[in-house]
């Protein structure tokens, strides 16, 4: 059976970084690889605190609770219990409702989608996919490669059940060898994000495009590829090896810098209007673990 | 697959010439951006055979890449 999404509430930190001051003379690296001018951290608030609040709002909206509730987070501030369960509670969400946690980073939303359209049923009608990443708990002051390229944000998105079977494709796939090439690890008591940014372009560069391709081979017809924007480089570089139009390819880089599991429900946000019933959407994330997912819907 | 065509892809990647000893010390403009620039032009030249070759992402030298395209 098929997967409804509704348009996602999105929160991008409280302090937005024009990265021109960060990196100084640096405009051709802005331009040509990050994409985005500016990066968003969030100062004030917690990750539970940005998970209940955007979590609220996207309810308050719907106006009727989820049956089930996936968060997707890394940024736990507690080794365990997860957050889900407290975010849960914080939002009013009824105690019987299937909460649980989806521990990944880009490719954490489509993963969590591709969930949800399992568990959706007659019976369980309704859920919510709660994205909440702040990273800058755990870039080094002095790491500016990474740092430029994170911003922290959360995003709540509805999902209904459908008696259409609107998932058409979907691939997924790891490479545990190269697990340790973005990674947050303890030193002296705290943790710290790790990357080597190369091995994760050369991985997207790699499986990316050969599922796009093995997916446009059998439907030409793709009105929209929401890929997640990492970089300007990788998205490019994704593109143009996928052989795919690139005006049918929306960044969120005019916004913001990359909100890991919040960057494809920015990017449906964003373009959420122009997305029309029977359109062919793929949806593709890919990043921690290492891992990917990429999903093609028939829009609902 | 020949080194000075390699080192044509690296020269046009880089947007700038460079020859066998050129590396990431001595080159202006082979930044972290650059790395990935050549990185994503030498995938496109071999059709995708790079990007299995992991030994490349740390491969900040001419010498080297030739080295490891080449074997």
């Amino acid at each position: 059976m098929g997967i409804e999404i509704s348009k996602p509430f999105v929160y991008l930190g409280n302090k937005k970084i024009p990265l021109k001051t960060i990196l100084k003379n640096k405009s051709n690296v802005i331009k040509n690889k990050i994409g985005s001018k500016n990066i968003h951290i969030e100062e004030n608030k917690s990750v539970l605190e940005m998970g209940v609040n955007i979590t609220k709002k996207c309810i308050k909206h719907h106006k009727s609770d989820p049956k089930f509730l996936i968060l997707v987070s890394q940024g736990q501030e507690k080794r365990f219990p997860s957050f889900a369960e407290e975010m849960a509670y914080n939002c009013g969400i009824s105690n019987d409702c299937f909460v649980f946690t989806v521990s990944s980073g880009c490719s954490g939303f489509s993963q969590s989608l591709y969930l949800a359209n399992k568990l959706l049923s007659k019976k369980i009608d309704q859920g919510i996919i709660v994205c909440v990443e702040k990273y800058s708990n755990y870039i080094r002051n002095n790491d500016f490669k990474t740092k430029v390229l994170f911003s922290d944000a959360a995003s709540a998105t509805f999902v209904r059940f459908s008696k259409k079977n609107n998932l058409l494709k979907s691939f997924h796939g790891f490479d545990g060898q190269n697990s340790s090439s973005l990674e947050v690890t303890n030193d002296k008591k705290r943790e710290f994000l790790n990357m080597d940014g190369n091995k994760v372009f050369l991985f997207s560069i790699k499986n990316i495009p050969l599922i796009i391709k093995k997916i446009t081979n059998k439907y030409k017809d793709i009105n929209f590829f929401l890929i997640h924007p990492g970089s300007k480089i990788l998205l490019d570089t994704v593109i143009e090896k996928s052989g795919i139009n690139s005006r049918k390819v929306p960044t969120s880089f005019h916004i913001t810098g990359n909100t890991v599991s919040t960057s494809i429900p920015l990017l449906l946000k964003d373009n959420f209007s122009k997305l029309k019933k029977n359109d062919k959407i793929l949806i593709s994330g890919f990043g921690v673990g290492l891992s990917h997912a990429t999903l093609l819907l028939r829009w609902i | 697959m020949n080194s000075s065509k390699i080192i044509g892809v690296i020269s046009k990647a880089l947007g700038q010439k460079v020859t066998e000893s050129s590396s990431i010390q001595n080159t202006k403009k082979w930044d972290s951006l650059g790395h990935l620039q050549i990185l994503a032009a030498l995938d496109k030249f071999t059709k995708g055979k790079s990007s299995k070759i992991s030994e490349l992402n740390d491969a900040t030298s001419v010498k080297t890449i030739i080295k490891h395209l080449t074997k």
